[in-house]
């Protein structure tokens, strides 16, 4: 008798553990899902100032333009970029180039969280235009 | 026999509180640590950039006779200008060679500041020297 319940309370833990369980489970998707979020913020960030970059070294609009599209369609398989808006200021006495990225970021394998298939990052950067490049 | 049950209802509850903490924590890590590597890269761009803009000011009278040589206050005035117009905080300075900017900022927290870690300053130091060429 004093046995059998012994064997019965010993279980209590365990089904609260079973219960339990799915929440730890969501908070571990839902970490995951922290740090994938971080991280494509950072490669579309990345991707819009490379592409800033290469735009700013161009010497005319249209292929400053081109070379900022070039850049942007080298994105990772799981991002999908539509084409970035160049555009041109001048910040004091120098000018100079915006590149603003818009991309569709898959979240396959963390559907359990409910959050979605895809998330949109938008992302700009600015560089100074080389006064001295040539033109 | 009663205190036994008693005891066994409370055993769960520092284990479940103990492993709820533990995976917060690692939320804050993914979502904190990608905040310092992002400011991080981020610092970078900016300093970069700005060194590039110093880099422009070249000195007039070396510019007239094809040489790349920097007017090493206007350089740095500028690299400075460039830093504070990209909302961050740094030093420039400049030689007739090259300008070297650090860009400082300083990133709060989010989860991991419910651990009692405070903000983060990152820094990056990036150096522009202009070449006459083609």
């Amino acid at each position: 008798m004093t046995a059998r319940l012994r064997g019965d309370e010993g279980a209590v833990p365990a089904l609260e553990l079973v219960l339990i369980t799915p929440v730890f489970v969501v908070l571990l998707v839902f970490a995951v899902y922290c740090g994938r979020l971080g991280r494509t913020a950072q490669v579309v960030r990345a991707l819009a100032a490379s592409a800033a970059r290469a735009a700013s070294v161009e010497r005319a609009p249209d292929a400053a333009e081109l070379a900022a599209r070039q850049v942007a369609a080298a994105a990772d398989k799981d991002l999908t970029c539509v084409p970035p808006a160049v555009s041109f200021g001048s910040e004091g006495a120098v000018d100079t180039v915006t590149v603003r990225l818009r991309c569709d970021a898959s979240l396959i394998g963390l559907s359990l969280l409910g959050v979605g298939a895809s998330r949109t990052f938008t992302e700009s950067a600015t560089e100074p235009l080389d006064a001295y490049r040539g033109r | 026999m009663p205190t036994a049950v008693a005891d066994d209802r409370g055993s769960i509850l520092p284990f479940t509180a103990t492993v709820v903490a533990a995976l917060v924590a690692c939320s804050g890590l993914a979502v904190d640590g990608g905040r310092i590597l992002g400011a991080r890269r981020e610092a970078a761009g900016i300093a970069a950039a700005a060194a590039r803009r110093g880099s422009q000011e070249l000195a007039w009278d070396s510019a007239v006779v094809g040489e790349a040589r920097l007017d090493a206050d206007r350089a740095s005035a500028a690299a400075r200008a460039a830093v504070s117009q990209a909302g961050a905080s740094g030093s420039a300075s400049a030689t007739p060679d090259e300008v070297t900017v650090t860009v400082r900022i300083d990133e709060p927290t989010v989860i991991l500041r419910w651990f009692g870690i405070g903000p983060k300053t990152v820094t990056a130091t990036r150096t522009a020297s202009p070449f006459s060429g083609g």
